[in-house]
């Protein structure tokens, strides 16, 4: 059987982010805000340990800015 | 799971009998019609939490305030859309929140910076110094206004501050702010009477930063001064400049001084709590904030108009008609919050829509959470002991932004 991994991708929609820290406070090793208020995003593809703090920063982001994305 | 309300239900939300049983109504809806299909409006009202959460994520151009997000009740009456309507104009450029992506985005990227997290936390001591002042000045009545008196002052003064704006119209703006906000069974206001009454007073703000160069030194009027409208590289008029600002200025002034009188006084109202929480006010004072935000945020509801069909929260919608997200409704819905009408500083809050939600969240909400925090812990540092004379208060009853416009407090000790 052929052994699949799947990876998943953290898309942030910048015209949409407006750096209200919010994935930061919930997932602070994946996301940081930055001095001047802009996100960074720390790993952009995730494993599965990391996957439900993932969830949680895009569940909380205020503007729908970001999003998850299946890669294999 | 949603219900359409069956033709034996019907209500009006913006009647003066609503108005004035209007919690119980939010929960009849969210209980029996969650989501309440209106024909004189051709409006979906929205009442639960869930839903609300679905309905403010939708983005994609799908739900547009293209007609207006606080519309007057005549106007949902006798403007029935077949289709689509156009999308809002951007030359001359709309209101920014009429209008749809990208230009919604480019304008508030261009006003937004000051209003950013950390932009705002350096803002703490200003505001804090500002509240103490304010309390040098009232405290010798013994007995002033909490609500305009305290946290308006101190909240159109900030926003002054922003706008460059001399301290001195402080107060006035603040009162023309709030008549228009008043509710008054006989007229309606919308949005627009908000842009009309506010653009003597921003108009000269944008033109004494065009004068001094516009050099990037006042984040929120430069940015809009020195955006150009792609490809034809025009520039913005001071009307067209002045139109994406009104709302963090009606917000600055409006909102924010409601939930901090109200806050303080439900605090006061529970003695158990407001010794909890003054047991340790600089750990504690931040978290009774999230609940004081939840509890007394004014905005009752915010409308979107369809761009296409779509199915949202279990509905189908055409495009042309109408959404209504209620958000006070979500703030107490016993789906979301346990004991949703009680006020509990410590409650757990997992997510919250007193700011909206999506493309149109509230762009002032660091700067409103840093001055309900300073204001409160200013007066609770400062005032040993106090009371509130709820006979002579005064609530603004209406159906668009709701709260305790006259609070009066008297100081003991």
């Amino acid at each position: 059987m052929q052994e699949t991994h799947t990876k998943t991708k953290i898309v942030v929609d910048r015209t949409l982010c407006d750096g209200n820290g919010n994935c930061a406070a919930a997932a602070p090793e994946l996301f940081r805000l930055e001095q001047d208020d802009t996100l960074k995003v720390l790993r952009d593809m995730v494993d599965e340990s990391q996957r439900a703090k993932a969830e949680a920063a895009v569940r909380v982001c205020p503007k729908a800015a970001l999003k998850l994305v299946e890669e294999r | 799971m949603t219900v359409i309300a069956s033709a034996d239900f019907q209500i009006d939300l913006f009647s003066p009998e609503v108005i004035a049983n209007l919690e119980a109504v939010y929960k009849r809806l969210r209980d029996e019609h969650p989501v309440y299909y209106d024909r004189d409006y051709d409006t979906f009202f929205f009442s639960r939490f869930d839903d609300v959460w679905e309905v403010l994520r939708v983005g994609d151009n799908a739900l547009l305030a293209t007609e207006s997000n606080l519309p007057t009740p005549e106007y949902l009456r006798t403007h029935h859309n077949t289709g689509a309507p156009p999308f809002a104009s951007t030359n001359p450029m709309a209101p920014g929140p009429k209008l749809h992506s990208p230009w919604y985005e480019q304008m508030r990227a261009a006003h937004i910076t000051p209003l950013r997290p950390k932009r705002v936390a350096a803002l703490a001591d200003l505001v804090r110094n500002l509240a103490r002042e304010r309390l040098q000045t009232l405290l010798p009545q013994r007995k002033f206004n909490l609500t305009m008196d305290y946290a308006g002052v101190v909240g159109v003064t900030v926003i002054c501050s922003l706008f460059g704006l001399p301290a001195a119209r402080a107060r006035e703006i603040m009162d023309k702010v709030n008549e228009l906000a008043r509710y008054d069974p006989r007229k309606s206001t919308d949005l627009g009477a908000f842009f009309a009454a506010l653009t003597g007073d921003i108009i000269p703000a944008i033109q004494a930063r065009r004068a001094a160069g516009a050099d990037g030194s006042n984040l929120l009027i430069d940015g809009l001064i020195s955006y150009r409208v792609e490809p034809e590289g025009r520039a913005l008029s001071d009307q067209e400049i002045c139109d994406q600002l009104v709302c963090a200025m009606v917000g600055g002034i409006e909102s924010m001084p409601k939930v901090t009188s109200q806050g303080i006084m439900e605090l006061w109202r529970r003695p158990e709590q407001l010794k909890a929480v003054r047991a340790d006010l600089d750990a504690n004072l931040p978290i009774a904030v999230q609940e004081m935000i939840r509890y007394c945020a004014p905005a009752q509801y915010t409308f979107r108009t369809a761009h296409r069909d779509l199915t949202v929260a279990g509905v189908h919608v055409r495009a042309g008609q109408r959404v209504a997200s209620l958000l006070h409704s979500a703030s107490r819905d016993e789906r979301e919050f346990e004991d949703p009408d009680e006020f509990i500083w410590n409650r757990p809050i997992r997510r919250v829509l007193s700011f909206g939600l999506g493309q149109h969240h509230c762009i002032g909400k660091h700067l409103a959470t840093l001055e309900i925090t300073a204001l409160a812990h200013e007066f609770l540092t400062t005032v040993t002991s106090f009371e509130f004379s709820l006979d002579e208060a005064g609530k603004n009853r209406g159906v668009m932004q709701r709260g305790w416009i006259n609070l009066p407090v008297v100081i003991l000790d």
